[in-house]
């Protein structure tokens, strides 16, 4: 039988990050088309079997509830790409809004409802894979985006000192592969746990991110080829840079001087400085910053706190610094996060317009909202961070749902992050005041516009958390 | 979905995806409501306080707006020959642009094609890197040593697809610059193998026996390809005009990138009458001097380091972000360029300007600094 719509286009591009592009229609005839595209396109970007099989059996569950729910026919985009250390692959769909609130961490499924049944694949796809991701792209339409991450062996943090510590002078340089894997190895003996990046515990996935572009390291090396310390930055958002570092490798009793080291590491943070500053990026932030990193190249944000298990909780500043002359932003705001952000403005010296999100004007608005959450599964600090996607009427049940669920997991670290670029977020602050959380922090230029960082207060609503 | 959605991934060079576009400063008003502040001082862009000299003031005054509706010469074919009769060389030796950046574009694609090099120091002026990072051809940056061009090492990047090597001189920001027998062992160890283009914008504020005059080496090295402007010492920045000269055969090529018709009458008016008055060119050194005299030892007395050389600018390293200290600044009308741009980290560089603007910035930069005491 005669296909009733054109035949799939394919579009095979070769660069650094390879990608293929898969054309066509929403139609269940093409779903064996859609699951030999996205397996075998993973399995020759390496993805091992094991994880090739989830993201087409995720990617199967989409196309299928796509087929179920936008008109037959309608043109769709798969796009699989080849990250540093993972596979992703995006459906790119002809419509500005779908419903998505499978997608939340806490969805579950009522099999007595088949309109709940109806999202089951959506539950399934979002368990299946690492990270899951809506956004809206250039061309305004609706991205899902699907991405399962390549498995790396995690070191230990530990073993022995190192038996020639570097020493002054040194060089900057970019290291190679061995260099690197020994300088992220060696942080983990001089650097507290709590100052590294969780990446540092997986040196081959470093070393596949900085070969992919994706991370940008630079190390300190002495005149016999001792590795001194080094710094590694990498993309925050679209306009921010994060750096981790400097972490120099030696203690505080070790063969360099203190003005030494605070040389070597004020020439590391300089020579990232110096690589980025005619970058696109407006700035550089550290959210952790360590011991070594020269505090006076920064501003300091504001403090975190970071609660642990059987332990105080600990204080982290956040840092950053401006790498162009501010041209001065809009922030939209919540009339209840409307003081704090002139105080933090002030105090920051961040020309900013606030404008005022009015949410009494009775517009409809959808029924579910959709949150994501990243996590950061260190042990020391484990942590979650919320992140509007969609706003929503059921916005303060599935925010108190995901409450419960970080609670049942004892998450004590519970972050949640609003775009003050994005109007539409702005409706999230009462709620958030609501259940608990404190606006902690301003980043600026973090996303759209500047990032507002909440945090739930240990106590609050559910009464202890741990 | 949009039918025919624009494939810019397809359309959009690599080199061009990856550039980040250079935004500049608001205006003045716009900064003014931003930051709260007002008078606003800009001491951010080299820019001459005195103003045009006297005739170009004439000439702009006497502009008849008839002329408006008219194309200008579309080679700036009187301002050529008079450039022409002051450097002793031909006319068809100067090429006019809307400003020196048009003429740093002409020169890049002139001489550059797919995979070629161009050659000159990480921080100095950004445009040569610029314009040649969205061509499509790579900057090799060569580090500058004791804030200079370092000659060695920018003879040691050159390679077989190097074409064109950029020396600013003096050097923007550091105001550094190679005296004459370090310009003149450069060009022949260069030996004539690659263009080399002495940006002399800053060349007027030079009084230093020692300097080249770029104009006077043309004949000896056809290579050498000398950039000048009207909008530093001649104060014409507003109506952008600069200009290049070198050797007929090298010019001839790069006219032929040239986009006439760029430089409009009013600008090539002006220039034409401010290029000979010397008298301007005195008096701004003495005030250039006069201020410098005045803030340096006040730099000094907050114990700040700074590096003052040739030219209107002095930079200065901070104690804290450069880009904190502008916003801080803005907030009491000062303007100064943030340097981490430059790649020079916690380095503001200051323009030389009105009596009343230096003052403005040696009492709003006092209160930085001793609140930034307070503070650590």
């Amino acid at each position: 039988m005669q296909n009733r719509y054109p035949p799939p286009k394919l579009i095979l591009k070769t660069r650094l990050n390879p990608e293929a592009k898969l054309n066509l229609n929403t139609d269940p005839a093409f779903l064996p088309t859609v699951q030999s595209f996205i397996e075998k396109t993973v399995l020759a970007f390496g993805l091992e079997a094991k994880g090739a099989l989830a993201l087409t059996l995720a990617g199967e569950e989409i196309f299928n509830y796509l087929c179920d729910n936008l008109n037959l026919g309608a043109e769709i985009k798969i796009n699989c790409r080849k990250g540093s250390c993972y596979s992703a692959v995006d459906f790119i769909l002809p419509l500005k809004n779908l419903a998505l609130q499978a997608f939340n961490l806490t969805a579950t499924i009522d099999v007595d409802n088949e309109e709940s049944l109806n999202e089951m694949g959506l539950l399934i796809a979002s368990r299946m894979v690492d990270h899951m991701q809506i956004s809206h792209n250039e061309n305004g339409n609706l991205q899902l985006s699907l991405r399962k991450d390549k498995e790396y062996p995690k070191i230990t943090a530990g073993g022995h000192p190192l038996r020639t510590p570097a020493a002054a002078p040194f060089s900057i340089v970019t290291p190679d592969t061995e260099e690197l894997k020994f300088f992220v190895t060696a942080s983990h003996l001089y650097t507290p746990s709590a100052f590294l990046p969780h990446d540092f515990y997986y040196p081959g996935k470093i070393v596949d991110m900085v070969n992919a572009g994706e991370l940008h390291a630079a190390i300190i090396r002495d005149a016999a080829g001792a590795i001194g310390g080094g710094i590694v930055w990498r993309w925050y958002s679209a306009k921010m840079i994060e750096c981790c570092g400097p972490f120099i490798l030696a203690d505080q009793t070790a063969a360099l001087t203190p003005e030494q080291r605070r040389t070597a590491a004020r020439d590391l943070l300089e020579y990232c400085l110096n690589k980025i500053a005619r970058s696109p990026a407006v700035g550089l932030i550290s959210l952790t910053p360590g011991p070594d990193l020269p505090q006076n190249h920064f501003e300091a944000l504001g403090t975190v706190f970071e609660y642990h298990n059987n332990a105080p909780a600990t204080e982290i500043k956040a840092l950053f610094r401006l790498l162009q002359e501010d041209p001065g932003t809009i922030a939209w705001a919540h009339p209840e996060i409307e003081d704090f952000l002139r105080d933090e403005y002030r105090r920051l010296t961040l020309p900013r317009e606030i404008r005022l999100s009015d949410s009494s004007t009775g517009e409809s608005q959808t029924d579910f909202s959709v949150l994501t959450v990243d996590t950061d599964s260190n042990q020391s600090r484990k942590k979650v961070t919320l992140q509007p996607l969609w706003a929503g009427a059921d916005l303060e049940k599935n925010i108190a749902d995901h409450i419960a669920l970080f609670n049942r997991e004892k998450i004590a670290n519970i972050y949640c992050t609003i775009d003050l670029g994005q109007s539409w977020q702005a409706a999230f602050t009462p709620i958030l005041h609501k259940k608990g959380f404190q606006p902690r922090l301003i980043l600026p230029y973090g996303g759209q516009g500047d990032l507002l960082i909440f945090q739930k207060t240990a106590a609050a609503e559910t009464g202890p958390v741990l | 979905m949009n039918p025919n959605p624009l494939p810019l991934d397809d359309l959009v060079p690599e080199y061009i995806r990856h550039f980040a576009a250079y935004i500049p400063s608001k205006p003045d008003d716009e900064l003014k409501k931003l930051y709260g502040c007002d008078p606003l001082y800009r001491l951010n862009n080299n820019e001459n306080p005195l103003g045009p000299p006297p005739a170009a003031r004439a000439a702009l005054k006497d502009f008849a707006p008839y002329k408006a509706a008219i194309y200008p010469s579309g080679d700036a074919w009187h301002l050529r020959r008079a450039l022409a009769q002051k450097f002793d060389l031909e006319p068809d030796q100067f090429l006019v642009g809307n400003g020196a950046n048009e003429v740093i574009a002409f020169v890049i694609k002139a001489f550059c094609q797919e995979g070629d090099n161009i050659i000159t120091a990480d921080k100095t002026f950004a445009v040569y890197e610029w314009i040649a990072e969205f061509s499509g051809f790579n900057a090799r940056l060569v580090p500058l040593k004791d804030f200079s061009f370092d000659a060695q090492a920018m003879l040691e990047a050159i390679d077989e697809r190097s074409k064109i090597i950029f020396i600013c001189n003096p050097n923007n920001p550091t105001g550094t610059y190679w005296h004459k027998e370090q310009l003149t062992n450069f060009m022949e160890r260069v030996n004539g193998r690659q263009i080399v283009v002495i940006d002399e914008a800053y060349c007027e504020f030079v009084e230093q026996d020692d300097f080249p005059d770029g104009m006077k080496l043309i004949r000896r090295y056809p290579n050498l390809v000398v950039f000048r402007t009207f909008s530093k010492m001649y104060a014409l920045a507003g109506l952008r005009i600069g200009y290049l000269a070198g050797s007929m055969d090298v010019v001839d090529i790069i006219r032929r990138t040239c986009v006439v018709y760029s430089v409009n009458t009013l600008a090539q008016s002006a220039a034409l009458k401010a290029l000979n008055d010397d008298q301007h060119i005195l008096r701004t050194r003495e005030h250039v001097k006069a201020e410098k005299a005045r803030l340096l030892p006040h730099l000094k007395s907050l114990g700040l380091e700074y590096q003052s050389g040739e030219g209107c600018f002095v930079m200065i390293k901070l104690p804290l972000s450069d880009t904190l200290a502008y916003r801080k600044l803005m907030g009491r009308g000062v303007m100064i360029r943030s340097m981490t741009g430059f790649r020079y980290p916690n380095w503001i560089r200051v323009s030389i300007g009105a009596t009343a603007a230096m003052s403005a910035f040696a009492e709003a930069l006092t209160e930085l600094i001793n609140s930034h005491k307070g503070i650590t």
